[in-house]
C-alpha cells in the first residue's frame, strides 16, 4: 500500500462517523450521520490525502431535482457476473488477517444478510464454519508469479463453474489487465493494497476505459466485464459513490468495517452477535449515505446511471495529468 | 463580456403531431400554432421543427444539412464530402443556403447518395473537426426521411427564418421544440432542438442526471464529437440501437426508459428478459427529469414515439383523435387542432409509440387503466370573453378588469393553456372556463371558486387557501400540492403527485375528492385535510383495477386518504427491494432464528411489506430485519381496508355530496359507493429506529 499516515486517513471525525453508523457511539445506529449544511470535508477544510478528496459530485439543482431516498426509490443494486450476481449494495466486504478469527463468521453473516458478498481476502478461515454462506464468499484461488489470482464464488477449494474474478495491483500495465481478460474473468478485482506506486483512482479509471476501447464484435468488453476496487483505505460512502463515477462497479472496504465495530488493535471484546448487529447497522447505514448522495445528484439507479459517469464530477486544484487519467474535468468547467 | 438577456422563466415546451393512413399531410402553419401555443415555456434561445415524410416507393437520397460560419468551413467540409477516397458517398445535388436569423451562421443543404454507415463516420469525423478549434459549424441532420429546420430564436422566427408556412411545407409527421436552455447555451443554432442522427430526430424537456453515463457509452460506441446536449445523447443512442444493435423499436426504449427493477420482477419472464437487456446496455439508460417526443422511420413505416422518467418529472400528454396523433407538453397544444381528440398522459416511466401505417402501438398506459373521463361540452354563454389567441398576460389583466367592474361571475371561452388563472382574483369571484385552462390553475387560490368545463393541466390549486375548483374532465400532475383550505373536485382522472403537501391549520380542512384514478406518490408528504379516489368508472363493473399507482402516501404525517378498494400494500409508502427482504429472511432462516414453514409462507407472499411481515415474524426476527423498512425519517403509514364507519361519513360524506350534486350524478351511485370498502390511510406511528 502507498505509505500513508494513518491518523490522516482515519481522522477522528472518520471514525466517530463510522462508530456511530454501526452504533457503537452514538444513539442512532443504522442511520446517516447527521452533518450540517457546508461541509467540513477535504479539500475545503480538511486536508485533502486522496486523489478522491480533490473530487466534487454535481449537485441537483432547479432544473434536476433531488431525490429523497427515504420516499422514493434509489436503486442500489448491482449486478456481476453476466448477471449471476446481484448485489444490494455497491459493496464488498473484505476479511482480512486483522479480523479476530472468532468474528469471521458475524462478518460472513452480517455481509449475506446484508445482500452484500465477503471477500477472503489473504486470510486463513475455516470453511466448515461459513459454508452455509458459500454463495456469498469471493476465496482466492490459482496465484500467478506476479501474486496476481483467480477468485470465485464459493469455498470449494477447487475451480468451478462459477463467477471468476481476476485480481490484479492497482496498475496502469496494459500486459496485466490483458492478463485478466485472458482468463475470462467476469471481473477485474483492483487491490490497491498490493500495489506500490499507482493510485486506486487511477487505475480504476484506467482497467475501465482500457475495457471500453477492448471491443469484441463490436460491442465493449465492459458490458461484461466487471471492474471491483478494493482497498483498506475505503472511508465510507463518499469514497465508494466517488469510485463508482471513476469506472468501478463496486467498492471492496475492510478497515472502515473493522473500526466501525471498534475491532481495531487492542479496542476489548464485543460479543459475536454485537458484532453481527453492528456490522449490519453499518450497512444499513451506508447504503443510506449511498443513496443520499445519488439523490443529490438526481440519481435514482446507480447500476446504470453512476457507474464510469465522470460527467457528473469535478476536480478541485488536482493537477491537470491526473485529471486527464482520470477523465474528470477542472471545476468550473461547464 | 456575456450578459444574459432577461428571460421569461419557463421550461421547454415539446410537440409531435402523425397523420394517420387515410388522413391529409400537415401543414407546417398547423404545427407552428401548437407550439406556439406554449411559446411562453421558451425563450428566444432556441426553436426548432422536424418534418418527416414517408416516400411512397422509390428511395429518396440523404439529405445532409449543417450549420456554417463562412467559406472556409464550406470548403472544408465540401471537400472531406468529395474526397476521392471517399467513393462510397457522392453529392447528388447541392441544394445551398438559407439563412440562420440571429446568429454567424447560415444553414447549407445538399442531396447525397451512397452507404449508410461510411456516412456516419464521415459526419461524425466531419463534426469533431468542426468544433476542435472554436465552433465553426455543425452537421445537424443527415437522414433520409427526416429533415430538420432549428435557429435561434421562437418557433415563430425559426418557421420564418426557413419559410415553411410561405414554401407550404408538409409532412407526415412534425416534431416541434422551444427552447429554455439550461446546461448548454442557446446562443447558436448546433444547440437547439431537435436533434437529429440518422433518421432519429428528438426533442426533449428535462435535464438527464445519467448525462455522464450516456456520453461514456457513446464514445466507445464510435460516436466522437457532441455538442453536450440530452437531446443529442438521446438521438444518437436511440440511433445506435436500432441501427448498429438492430433493436426494435420498443426494446430500445424501454433501454432508455429504464423501468425499475423492482417491477420488472413482478412481470415474471419478460421482465427478466428487459432487465438483461438494460444490463447488456448499460450508459444507455435515462435517468433524472424528461419528457422526450421523437421520430423515426425504418424505410417501411413511419414513428411518433415518447416517453418520460420514472418519476415523471416533467410533463407530456398524448392526444388521438379521427385522423392524427399527438404528443404535447400540455394538452392545449393538441387543442388548438382538435377539440375532440381523447387525451391522456403517459404514466411514470413510460413509453408511447405510434406508426403511420399502425396507428397506436403502445399507448404509455397500461390499457386497462386507461378509462378517460370524457368531459361533456357545455355551451359558454353568450356574454363568455373569448380567449381565442389571447397570451396568459393579457387574459389575465382582461379577467382582473371585469372583477374590478363588480362582475362575480365571469365566463370565459375558448380557453387554451393560458396559465395563471384565477389567480389574484377577489374573493368571492365565480370564474367559470369552457376549454383547456393552462399550468397553475387558482395557485394561492383564498377563495374564488373556478369551474373548468374541460380538462386542466399541472398543478392546480397549489398553495391554495380556500375556495373551490370543480374539474368536469380530468388533471393532470401536482394537483392539490399543498392545499390548505377549500376543496377540488375532479369528475375525472388525476396524474402523479397529486395531494403531495396538503395540510390542514385551524379551521382550515382542505378536500381533493378525485371521480377517475391517480398515478403515482398520491398524498406524498401528506400532513392534513382529506384525500378521496373513488374510481366511478369502474364502481358498477366486474372489473376491480387498482386507483392509483405506486407510493400512495409515502412520508406521509397527518390527514387521511380515501381509496375505493384494496389497494396492494406494496403500493403503499416506500418499501425495500423484495429481493433484498428474502435475502434477510434467508439469513434469518440460517441462523435458525426463523424456521423454514414461516421463511416458505413468506416467500409465498405477494407484498413484502413491514405489515406483511410482522404477521409472521417473532419478536426476535422482527427486531432483526426492522433495519431495512424503519428508520428515524419514515414510519409505514397505518392502513385498513374497511367500509366507512361514522366517523368516516361525516367528515367525507357532506364533500361527497357536493361532488354527486356538482357533475349531476345520481344518488343511487351514491349508495353504491358508501357500500363498498375503502383502503383508508393515515400516518404511522413514530416507532423506534432501527438497531
Amino acid at each position: 500500500m502507498l505509505k500513508l499516515d494513518e491518523e490522516m486517513v482515519w481522522t477522528k471525525r472518520r471514525i466517530h462517523h463510522l462508530q456511530e453508523m454501526s452504533g457503537l457511539a452514538g444513539k442512532t445506529p443504522g442511520e446517516s450521520v447527521i452533518t450540517s449544511m457546508g461541509t467540513t470535508g477535504p479539500p475545503a477544510v480538511e486536508r485533502p490525502v486522496f486523489i478522491l478528496d480533490y473530487l466534487v459530485s454535481d449537485g441537483a439543482q432547479v432544473t434536476r431535482p433531488s431525490i429523497d431516498p427515504y420516499r422514493e426509490p434509489i436503486e442500489t443494486q448491482i449486478y456481476l457476473a453476466n448477471m449471476q450476481i446481484r448485489i444490494s449494495m455497491p459493496v464488498i466486504l473484505a476479511i482480512t488477517s486483522e479480523v479476530p478469527k472468532e468474528y469471521i463468521k458475524p462478518f460472513v453473516r452480517a455481509a449475506y444478510n446484508m445482500g452484500i458478498l465477503t471477500y477472503l481476502h489473504d486470510v486463513q478461515v475455516e470453511y466448515s464454519e461459513i459454508e452455509d454462506y458459500q454463495d456469498s464468499i469471493i476465496t482466492p484461488l490459482e496465484e500467478n508469479q506476479q501474486g496476481d489470482y483467480v477468485a470465485y464464488v464459493g469455498t470449494e477449494r477447487k475451480r468451478p463453474d462459477k463467477p471468476l474474478f481476476f485480481r490484479i495491483p492497482s496498475t496502469e500495465d496494459r500486459e496485466r489487465i490483458a492478463k485478466a481478460i485472458q482468463s475470462e474473468a467476469d471481473a477485474i478485482l483492483i487491490d490497491e493494497d498490493l500495489s506500490t506506486n499507482t493510485p486506486l483512482e487511477v487505475a480504476v479509471s484506467f482497467v475501465d476505459r482500457f475495457l471500453k476501447e477492448y471491443r469484441i464484435e463490436g460491442e465493449p468488453l465492459r458490458s461484461r466485464v466487471g471492474v471491483i476496487a478494493c482497498s483498506s483505505r475505503i472511508r465510507g460512502a463518499d469514497d465508494v459513490f466517488k469510485l463508482m463515477g471513476l469506472g468501478a462497479d463496486c467498492v471492496v472496504l475492510s478497515k472502515a468495517a473493522l473500526i466501525a465495530t471498534g475491532l481495531t488493535a487492542g479496542k476489548g471484546k464485543h460479543d459475536t452477535e454485537a458484532v453481527q448487529d453492528m456490522l449490519e447497522n453499518f450497512f444499513t447505514a451506508l447504503q443510506k449515505e449511498i443513496k443520499l448522495l445519488a439523490g443529490a445528484a438526481g440519481i435514482s439507479c446507480l447500476y446504470t446511471s453512476l457507474v464510469g459517469s465522470r460527467e457528473l464530477f469535478r476536480a478541485i486544484t488536482l493537477d491537470r495529468a491526473i485529471r486527464e487519467k482520470l477523465g474528470v474535468k477542472m471545476a468550473g468547467v461547464g | 463580456m456575456a450578459v444574459e438577456l432577461p428571460r421569461n422563466l419557463g421550461a421547454c415546451g415539446i410537440y409531435g403531431v402523425l397523420r394517420k393512413k387515410h388522413a391529409r399531410k400537415i401543414k407546417a402553419e398547423e404545427t407552428l400554432a401548437s407550439i406556439e401555443c406554449v411559446r411562453f415555456r421558451g425563450s428566444n434561445l432556441g426553436a426548432g421543427f422536424a418534418a418527416y415524410n414517408l416516400p411512397e416507393n422509390s428511395l429518396t437520397p440523404y439529405k445532409l444539412k449543417a450549420f456554417i460560419d463562412g467559406e472556409d468551413t464550406l470548403e472544408l467540409i465540401y471537400r472531406m464530402l468529395s474526397d476521392i477516397h471517399n467513393e462510397d458517398i457522392r453529392i447528388v445535388k447541392e441544394i445551398g443556403f438559407e439563412d440562420v436569423e440571429g446568429s454567424r451562421f447560415h444553414s447549407w443543404s445538399v442531396l447525397l447518395e451512397g452507404d449508410r454507415e461510411k456516412l456516419t463516420e464521415l459526419v461524425s469525423s466531419v463534426n469533431e473537426l468542426l468544433l476542435r478549434d472554436g465552433i465553426k459549424g455543425r452537421i445537424y441532420s443527415w437522414g433520409r426521411y427526416v429533415d430538420v429546420f432549428k435557429g435561434v430564436g421562437y418557433p415563430l422566427d425559426v418557421c420564418n427564418c426557413f419559410r415553411l408556412v410561405e414554401q407550404g411545407i408538409e409532412a407526415d409527421l412534425w416534431l416541434a421544440h422551444t427552447r429554455q436552455p439550461t446546461n448548454s447555451p442557446g446562443v447558436f443554432p448546433i444547440w437547439s432542438h431537435p436533434f437529429s442522427s440518422n433518421e432519429w430526430a428528438i426533442a426533449h424537456n428535462g435535464d438527464v442526471s445519467s448525462f455522464g453515463a450516456n456520453m461514456e457509452y457513446l464514445r466507445y460506441r464510435g460516436f466522437t464529437s457532441f455538442v453536450g446536449t440530452d437531446s443529442e445523447v438521446m438521438a444518437f443512442i436511440l440511433d445506435y440501437l436500432t441501427r448498429v444493435k438492430k433493436l426494435t423499436l420498443e426494446q430500445a426504449l424501454v433501454i432508455l426508459a429504464n423501468p425499475y427493477e423492482e417491477k420488472l420482477l413482478s412481470m415474471n419472464g419478460v421482465g427478466s428478459e428487459t432487465l438483461k437487456l438494460i444490463m447488456e446496455n448499460r450508459g444507455a439508460s435515462l435517468d433524472g427529469p424528461f419528457s422526450v417526443v421523437g421520430g423515426y422511420c425504418d424505410g417501411e413505416d413511419l414513428y411518433l414515439i415518447a416517453l418520460t422518467d420514472r418519476s415523471k418529472f416533467r410533463p407530456i400528454v398524448v392526444g388521438e383523435d379521427e385522423d392524427r396523433i399527438y404528443v404535447a407538453s400540455e394538452e392545449a397544444e393538441i387543442r388548438v387542432l382538435s377539440e375532440d381528440a381523447e387525451v391522456w398522459t403517459l404514466k411514470p416511466g413510460g413509453y408511447f409509440i405510434a406508426s403511420l401505417k399502425k396507428g397506436i402501438i403502445v399507448k404509455g398506459r397500461d390499457n386497462d387503466l386507461v378509462f378517460f373521463h370524457n368531459p361533456c361540452r357545455h355551451e359558454p354563454p353568450s356574454n363568455a370573453l373569448d380567449a381565442e389567441g389571447m397570451d396568459y398576460h393579457t387574459l389575465n389583466i382582461k379577467l382582473k378588469e371585469l372583477a374590478s367592474k363588480g362582475f362575480r361571475e365571469i365566463y370565459v371561452k375558448n380557453v387554451k393553456g393560458q396559465r395563471y388563472l384565477g389567480v389574484g382574483l377577489p374573493t368571492g369571484t365565480r370564474l367559470h372556463i369552457y376549454g383547456t385552462p393552462g399550468n397553475c390553475l387558482a395557485n394561492f387560490n383564498m377563495g374564488v371558486e373556478i369551474y373548468v368545463y374541460g380538462n386542466a393541466e399541472d398543478d392546480v390549486g397549489d398553495t391554495m387557501h380556500g375556495g373551490r375548483v370543480v374539474i368536469h374532465g380530468d388533471a393532470r400532475d401536482v394537483i392539490a400540492q399543498a392545499l390548505q383550505g377549500g376543496e377540488i373536485l375532479v369528475r375525472g382522472n388525476v396524474g402523479n403527485r397529486a395531494a403531495i403537501q396538503m395540510r390542514e391549520y385551524g379551521d382550515k380542512k382542505p378536500f381533493l375528492i378525485v371521480g377517475g384514478r391517480a398515478d403515482d406518490y398520491f398524498g406524498e408528504y401528506m400532513a392534513g385535510g382529506v384525500a378521496a379516489i373513488l374510481g366511478l368508472a369502474t364502481l358498477e363493473s366486474n372489473e376491480e383495477p387498482e386507483l392509483v399507482g405506486n407510493y400512495v402516501a409515502s412520508g406521509m404525517v397527518g390527514g387521511r386518504i380515501y381509496i375505493r378498494g384494496k389497494v396492494s400494500p406494496r403500493r403503499i409508502g416506500y418499501n425495500p427491494p423484495r429481493l433484498d427482504v428474502i435475502r434477510y429472511l434467508k439469513g434469518l432462516l440460517k441462523e435458525k432464528i426463523i424456521d423454514p414453514t414461516t421463511y416458505q409462507s413468506l416467500l409465498d407472499e405477494n407484498d413484502l411489506t413491514y405489515n406483511t411481515i410482522k404477521k409472521y415474524l417473532n419478536e426476535k426476527a422482527l427486531r432483526r430485519i426492522n433495519k431495512l423498512f424503519i428508520n428515524k425519517y419514515f414510519h409505514p403509514p397505518t392502513v385498513q381496508y374497511r367500509k366507512l364507519d361514522d366517523e368516516d361519513l361525516n367528515l367525507l360524506l357532506p364533500a361527497l355530496r357536493r361532488f354527486f350534486n356538482e357533475f349531476h350524478l345520481p344518488d343511487k351511485l351514491l349508495e353504491t359507493l358508501l357500500e363498498q370498502k375503502f383502503t383508508v390511510i393515515t400516518a404511522g406511528k413514530q416507532g423506534k429506529g432501527a438497531g
